[in-house]
């Protein structure tokens, strides 16, 4: 099942973030949002697939999309 | 929470639920979603029939009983990791289920021999999620009442009465020169203005035909697709009025502490309150990468701290655009329920901003510091019956552009707009300006955990 993520790419990496996006993507990861200046790519990936982005090299965290909600 | 209290009726079993014409929200994720699923009169009051029914279409294993938390309130936040939240006595159920299970519950709903009535629609709990908490304490207050009326006519719980010096109270406000946070945090006397610095408020958008903000620099960018940056909530609107608002509005109190900034509209929030964390760290590198001195940010959600919002928070105040978000209201400090910061506001980098009422108590739903490190309360702002700009209603009858609102998020646009003056000021930005806040809060009774550093004051 596909699902939403938000993966963290750490400071050395910043630089090359559209590389490291470009890895996620030969993954697995689709519908790809890159955000430099934050270091922070989102996407869907398939749930079988998402263990092997966790092993990109540059990826700090891939955590769950969730909803945010005005307070 | 953003509720208005004016119209705020008491809760019976007669109270209309609202319903929600928002069009189809984007398929934000492909993850579980909940559902609200009405049964057929006949299932009514047979929770073996309701499970029965969503079992064999969800697959749910995990149900919770409303009446089974009947001795005290049912309790939302408890029934967490249940998949199904059944109200027997109301025939209806809360699912959580994917997009499986919302077919083939709204495939059993089309035919006539089931016991499901109707499955409200994909994206309707994702896009109100905001308003489905009410909606669903709605649910909970019915399916208590009709436990205790079941239970021998024991005494109904009382609901919480609107106190009566209300009405008045915001009639003598509404009346006055300044609102009550303008003067508790002394925006009418500074010097100040926020002229030449970029506030971004990342929310439900903007109404920019308020003719408060006629002649003002704003710029726009929508981060939810299919809607424009127009405001169709009312409570981006009011957020900005908040930081933004004018000097010397056309009528009424000022309302707005930075009013010459250079307003930033970053629609983060769909037009029913709620929008994926891709929209809102979009909305945040949108604001950073246009070098927004002040990024407000009156959203969040119930979650542990992430490393996403960590990262996104320090590089922004490294590139000099300090975050301020709303602590969250998730608490109710009536019934001894208090919940710890909200995510992304219980990041370190991230400023906590709790609500204060009028007598700088901490108000009731106001969270209170987290114990992981970085989630702690950092300063408060002004945040019950916060009078400010709204957008005009789409029908009539045409009502005035201004409301009264409650929240954490009415709390965190005051500091945003003191941080723009102290900006201003000092010329200081990211974790310099942080400072500047926090060291020239004014000290209340509210404890550190509660309150942070105490009320936030603008630069005189």
């Amino acid at each position: 099942m596909a699902q939403r993520v938000i993966i963290t790419i750490d400071d050395q990496h910043a630089a090359a973030i559209d590389k490291v996006a470009a890895s996620l993507k030969k993954a697995g990861l689709k519908d790809t949002q890159v955000l430099s200046s934050l270091g922070i790519v989102s996407g869907e990936v398939d749930a079988k697939h998402r263990s092997a982005l966790r092993k990109v090299a540059g990826v700090k965290a891939v955590e769950d999309e969730g909803e945010m909600h005005a307070q | 929470m953003a509720k208005r209290r004016p119209t705020r009726a008491p809760r019976s079993l007669e109270t209309d639920f609202p319903v929600i014409s928002e069009p189809a929200a984007l398929p934000v994720t492909g993850g579980p979603t909940r559902f609200i699923v009405t049964f057929r009169d006949d299932a009514i009051g047979k929770p073996q029939v309701m499970r029965s029914a969503l079992r064999s279409t969800t697959g749910a294993r995990s149900m919770a009983l409303a009446s089974d938390f009947a001795g005290s309130a049912l309790n939302l936040e408890e029934t967490g990791g249940a998949d199904a939240i059944l109200f027997e006595q109301l025939g209806i159920a809360v699912v959580t289920g994917d997009r499986t299970a919302h077919r083939n519950m709204a495939v059993a709903a089309a035919s006539d021999s089931g016991n499901i009535l109707a499955v409200e629609p994909e994206g309707f709990m994702t896009a109100s999620a905001q308003l489905s908490k009410d909606y669903l304490r709605g649910f909970r207050d019915a399916a208590q009442r009709l436990y205790e009326m079941s239970d021998g006519g024991a005494p109904l719980a009382p609901f919480m009465p609107l106190p009566s010096d209300a009405p008045a109270e915001m009639e003598a406000e509404a009346a006055t020169d300044f609102t009550w946070g303008i003067n508790a945090t002394r925006a009418n006397t500074s010097r100040f203005s926020g002229q030449g610095i970029r506030v971004a408020v990342l929310d439900t958008g903007f109404d920019f035909d308020h003719p408060d903000f006629l002649g003002r620099s704003v710029l726009q960018q929508s981060f939810i697709r299919g809607q424009s940056a127009q405001d169709g909530n009312s409570h981006g609107t009011h957020c900005i009025g908040t930081a933004c608002g004018p000097k010397s509005p056309a009528t009424g109190p000022r309302y707005g502490v930075a009013h010459e900034s250079t307003i930033f509209v970053g629609k983060v929030l769909n037009n029913a309150g709620s929008g994926p964390d891709t929209s809102v760290l979009a909305g945040m590198e949108w604001a950073t990468t246009n070098r927004c001195q002040v990024i407000s940010m009156s959203l969040g959600s119930q979650r542990p701290q992430m490393t996403a919002y960590n990262q996104a928070g320090q590089r922004a105040l490294n590139a000099g655009c300090l975050v301020v978000a709303a602590a969250g209201n998730d608490s109710d400090r009536r019934i001894g329920r208090i919940l710890p910061v909200a995510c992304p506001a219980n990041s370190g980098p991230i400023m906590a901003v709790a609500a204060l009422d009028r007598q700088l108590q901490v108000a009731f739903f106001s969270n209170r510091s987290g114990t992981v490190a970085g989630a702690k309360v950092d300063i408060s702002g002004p945040g019950v019956r916060v009078y400010s700009s709204t957008p005009e209603p789409a029908v009539p009858p045409r009502k005035p552009r201004y409301d009264f609102l409650d929240g954490t998020s009415m709390a965190t646009p005051h500091v945003a707009g003191c941080a723009a003056l102290w900006c201003q000021a000092t010329g200081k930005t990211g974790a310099e300006l942080y400072q500047k806040l926090t060291s020239n809060a004014r000290a209340t009774s509210v404890p550190s955990n509660d309150g942070g550093a105490g009320l936030v004051q603008a630069p005189q």
